[in-house]
């Protein structure tokens, strides 16, 4: 491993002009639990990592007018177990409860997980579903990304060299919402996911709205829209016609790749088996 | 609970807690990587091929040399020495050409470890790449480009039949009943109602210590050579590498602590030559060398894949009459432990079946892949993955039952078996009824789901100890002032409870209470210890416990014949029990404290009988015969055998294809249980062990590098992997020379977990994969597979 200056900086002033230097990799980092191994490997080099956890405001999980904000450098196990994050946000929960083991999940962070944007992440599922903003700030100042515009592919997004994400801010889903988070992967224990959905729906007027994301199948974590909008034109609860065609939808939207873990065929079969019990899920409770 | 208040007379046979597990729960038992060197101490990182095969063209080392803070950099010119347990083919670094990713190229020595790794980039090496082989099959074809063009130069022992001009390493032939080298006689084969044959495929997995390999070398001014290593083998590794590098067995001392996992990967020699040769170049300086877990994957060694071709035959009443098979051991870039594997896979080659007419061919073949050693069950696990699927096809085919299938055919005391031995004693039907009963075999199991289907399978196997004829065990029993033993032994702790079980064995033949006895064994250091060939082949408990028996029963018999003295006894009239020298005749008493010491004095203390205590044991078989090369046939092949049946209930989810693990029920014929909870750790501890397995397997690019050498993608299973319910109990069958009866069961309790897993999931589903791993995509694809075809009917 090739040696980093490490800093640990009480404010956000000193942490972005640590992050802004010119001609040096930077790195923010919380719980460490992606970096390390890939500093150790020298697939990344830093030559600046930036501790981020004391700077003020990121270990915080409060109600705001919006919804629920979410401090960047909340744990996992802190998330999956809030009662907060469960009582309207369950599917983030589902999410954070399926990443790696107990031991990195005390240390792993949710915007850790996004930064890395690796398109096999638990969280950002249930982030598309949510609908969930990333406030980020920067030598520019503060500024929100919505989720859905933050990936650009495997390891790549919206951050610019400086920006540190701060926060989450999950608005407050339409009333009577639930959402499911399922996912596959090898080992029941710190195994990366094959294939992950999640899906939330919410009444409206005439039937339901529907969300449904998926991560682990193309080179960034997905929405699928026209999946959606046939799940979400069913007048009442989706039949199994509606169910299957939406399923197709997903399917074709996908572009998942072979790998060691799976191949891209069977990754597009457990799109299906997934989805199905994710919506079956959901049509539960709703 | 404290030791003081335990007071266990008597404790073969009592589940006495284990000695090492105070220390080993509060995290103050040390590891080689826990212990402190000084300030002389240097850090090395070796130089690894990233060919699978090519030409060493040129070593260049000046920049590495000249880096800061490097103090020297080790290659092939300067061990020109080849090493090996049986097969004397690696040098301890490549010289003339690298055979695998990953084989140590030179070794860097700096005053840090980062520096060392920094530096070692800097070695340049000109490769030339020759075309790689990976599969063991194509490998051991003749034509196929030779791994080792030099082979017959090489030594092996007599036992052993290399064929120089070809990949292969070793060559086992088995022949018995009416058989010739085409195979058995039409004939035979007339008189079967049931046929099964089938190829199957393994690949290799790896050990994944929870300590990775590191060892510290010191060569000392004088000539003297220390290394420490967390090793199954102490003495094996003196013997190798003083014999490998022209030290003498006298100057060369190994001290080995507790070893953080072993599984077969720690015996023999791996990188600790390495380090004894860098260390050589710094004299005077400690070098320690540690494996990261990547380097764990490639650099020390796995367990061969395989390529198995069976046939097997039986007759309308389900008697077994038949059996041809071909076993190719993909034996990795060096062959030097792993040609024994393909010996004890030839000689086993039937599993516990009797079968009249064998002719089985079992190779082990060298190929472009890390090296291929000793693992958990050395070689019975691969085969028994395609015997125990076809013995459940028979079954199926003559329509009986899988379990009683095997009762009828399992191996019985006394039987003449493959190799002409006579079989030592065993009661594998035992084991078989008490899996049975342990799974519910005829119960009706619901499955929990509308989407998941249900099923047992069972699956028996044996193995033998794979070791050479003539593998010795040696112990030390020495007294203290108030009547403490202290008892050394060779074998090491491995997690398998070899100190508790030395202890107890001590305590029970000398007569005092198993809290008296410390065992001198952590480290094991060849310097002090008693000799001991290996901690491997399960032979600790019964080689190692033999010897350790003997030197109790030398030390009490010093002590009874002293106090007969005493007394103007006859020493038959004497015994030893809890602590107290008795007579049976005069019921005097004499307490061990002091006299095991200062003797005892004469009448008016006119003079003194006795001193200080000392019982030395050993233990080697002697009974072990050759084998006719061209039939595997001799007197006794083996010391013994140990059998065992498991049974396995599961769920299959016919959606993803995901295997979910209800029950696995083990039972074997341990002979004797010492320590009955340590043989139930065991028994659970190797039904999750063989239940990984499974599902594990390294696999590589074209170019032979490994594409899952992390435990990222290779994935062992995890504690929320393990079944809800691992049972299990076990058969006491005496072994006559086994302590108290006592045979190992160390290695047995994974060798046939997944093809027990396999027969369930045929049982459940109809699917029979031939390959493993048992990843969920391949059950789903064979589900989808048998569902288009049955649609399609």
């Amino acid at each position: 491993m090739r040696p980093f200056d490490y800093y640990k900086p009480k404010d956000f002033q000193e942490a972005i002009a640590l992050l802004s230097q010119e001609g040096k990799k930077t790195f923010p980092v919380a719980g460490a639990t992606d970096l390390i191994p890939m500093a150790r490997d020298e697939r990344w080099l830093p030559d600046i990592v930036v501790d981020i956890k004391a700077l003020p405001g990121l270990r915080e999980l409060k109600l705001i007018d919006e919804g629920l904000y979410v401090g960047a450098a909340m744990t996992m196990n802190e998330i999956a177990a809030s009662p907060l994050v469960k009582s309207t946000w369950d599917v983030l929960a589902q999410g954070a409860s399926s990443v790696g083991h107990n031991q990195v999940r005390n240390r792993a962070t949710v915007g850790g997980n996004i930064a890395t944007s690796s398109p096999a992440a638990d969280t950002p599922p249930s982030l598309l579903v949510l609908e969930a903003i990333v406030v980020v700030r920067g030598p520019e100042g503060e500024r929100r990304i919505p989720i859905t515009e933050f990936f650009l592919g495997p390891r790549r997004n919206a951050l610019k060299k400086g920006e540190i994400i701060v926060g989450l801010i999950l608005p407050t889903p339409p009333e009577g919402a639930v959402g499911s988070y399922h996912r596959i992967s090898r080992r029941h224990g710190a195994d990366l996911a094959i294939v992950g959905v999640a899906v939330l729906a919410y009444p409206k007027a005439e039937g339901f709205g529907w969300r449904v994301a998926l991560g682990a199948v193309a080179p960034t974590p997905i929405r699928v829209p026209q999946a959606e909008a046939t799940l979400s034109a069913a007048p009442g609860k989706p039949d199994e016609a509606v169910i299957s065609q939406a399923i197709q939808e997903a399917v074709a939207a996908s572009r998942p790749i072979d790998d060691i873990r799976a191949t891209a065929k069977y990754r597009r079969e457990m799109i299906a088996t997934l989805m199905r019990k994710a919506i079956e899920d959901v049509l539960e409770k709703l | 609970m404290s030791k003081k208040q335990q007071h266990t007379v008597d404790p073969v046979g009592k589940s006495v807690p284990r000695v090492d597990a105070f220390e080993k729960v509060t995290g103050e038992a040390k590891y080689v990587d826990d212990m402190f060197f000084g300030p002389d101490m240097y850090y090395g990182k070796l130089v690894l091929s990233p060919h699978a095969h090519a030409i060493i063209k040129k070593v260049d080392v000046s920049k590495a040399l000249a880096y800061p803070g490097v103090k020297a950099v080790v290659t092939g010119e300067d061990t020109p020495y080849r090493i090996g347990l049986y097969m004397q083919d690696r040098y301890i670094f490549a010289r003339d050409r690298v055979r695998y990713v990953g084989e140590p190229v030179a070794g860097v020595i700096a005053i840090s470890e980062e520096i060392a790794e920094a530096a070692a980039k800097l070695v340049e090496v000109e490769y030339e790449v020759l075309e790689p082989l990976f599969d063991p099959y194509e490998a051991a074809q003749p034509g196929a480009p030779l791994i080792h063009p030099d082979m017959e130069s090489y030594t092996w022992p007599p036992f052993i039949f290399p064929e120089p001009g070809t990949n292969v390493s070793e060559h086992f032939k088995l022949r018995r009943g009416n058989v010739s080298d085409e195979g058995v006689a039409q004939e035979v084969w007339d008189q079967c109602a049931a046929i099964v044959e089938q190829t199957f495929r393994l690949p290799p997995i790896q050990h994944v210590p929870i300590e990775t390999h590191v060892a510290v070398a010191l060569w000392e001014l004088d000539g003297k050579v220390t290394l420490w290593s967390p090793s199954q083998s102490p003495f094996a590794q003196r013997d190798l590498i003083a014999q490998g590098m022209g030290i003498s067995h006298g100057d060369l001392r190994v001290i080995s602590p507790y070893v953080g996992g072993g599984f077969g990967g720690k015996a023999g020699v791996s990188i600790e030559a390495n380090v004894v040769a860098m260390a050589r170049a710094v004299k005077g300086h400690p070098v320690k060398v540690r494996m990261t877990r990547e380097e764990e994957f490639t650099t020390t060694n796995v367990r061969q894949s395989l390529y198995a071709h069976t046939k097997i035959g039986c007759d309308a009443e389900g008697n077994l009459l038949a059996m041809e098979t071909e076993y190719y051991f993909g034996g990795g870039g060096y062959n030097d432990y792993g040609v024994n594997i393909a010996r004890a896979a030839g000689y086993s080659c039937t599993g516990p079946y009797r079968i009249p007419n064998v002719k089985g061919d079992s190779r082990s073949v060298y190929t472009n892949t890390p090296i291929g050693s000793a693992m958990r069950g050395f070689g019975m696990p691969e085969i028994h993955w395609g015997i125990e699927q076809i013995m459940d096809q028979l079954a199926e085919k003559i329509g009986m039952d899988p379990a009683e299938f095997r009762r009828k055919n399992a191996v019985r005391t006394g039987d003449t078996i493959l190799t002409g031995m006579k079989m030592t004693p065993i009661n594998l039907v035992a084991c078989i009824d008490k899996a049975k009963e342990l799974i519910g075999w005829d119960e009706e199991k619901k499955p929990s789901a509308p989407n998941k289907k249900r099923g047992v399978g069972i699956a028996i196997m044996w193995k033998a100890p794979a070791m050479p004829p003539n593998p010795g065990s040696s112990a030390i029993v020495r007294f203290n002032e108030d009547a403490t033993v202290n008892v050394y032994v060779g074998g090491q702790e491995i997690g398998q409870g070899a100190f508790t079980v030395a202890a107890q064995m001590a305590a029970q033949a000398l007569g005092v209470p198993f809290e008296w006895v410390r065992v001198s064994a952590n480290p094991v250091d060849t310097k002090y210890s008693p000799y001991e060939w290996q901690t491997v082949a399960s032979r600790i408990t019964w080689s190692m416990g033999n010897a350790v028996k003997r030197a109790a029963e030398d030390a009490r018999r010093q002590i009874i014949d002293i106090v007969a003295k005493y007394w103007d006894e006859d020493p038959e009239d004497l015994d030893i029990r809890d602590g107290v020298v008795i007579s049976y005749k005069s019921e005097r008493e004499q307490p061990l404290k002091k006299m095991v010491i200062y003797g005892l004095p004469n009448e008016n203390y006119e003079g003194w009988q006795g001193g200080p205590i000392i019982g030395r044991g050993k233990f080697m078989p002697t009974y072990v015969t050759n084998l006719d090369p061209e039939t595997g046939q001799g007197t006794r092949a083996v010391v013994h055998y140990t059998v065992g049946a498991q049974a396995v209930d599961l769920e299959v989810d016919t959606e993803t294809g995901q295997i979910e693990i209800i029950k696995i029920a083990s039972v074997y014929d341990v002979g004797k249980a010492i320590n009955p909870d340590l043989i139930m750790t065991q028994i659970e501890g190797g039904a999750v062990h063989g239940m990984s397995s499974a599902f594990e397997g390294i696999f590589f690019d074209k170019d032979g590098r490994p594409i899952n050498a992390s435990l990222v993608d290779y994935k062992i299973a995890t504690i929320q992997d393990i079944p809800k319910k691992v049972v299990g109990d076990y058969v006491e069958t005496p072994l006559p020379d086994g302590p108290w009866g006592a045979r190992g069961v160390g290695e047995h309790v994974m060798v046939q977990t997944a093809p027990a897993i396999a027969n369930a999931i045929y049982n459940a589903i109809g699917i029979r994969v031939p390959d493993l791993p048992l990843s969920a995509e391949k059950i789903y694809t064979a589900i989808k597979e048998k569902e288009a075809k049955e649609k399609g009917e």
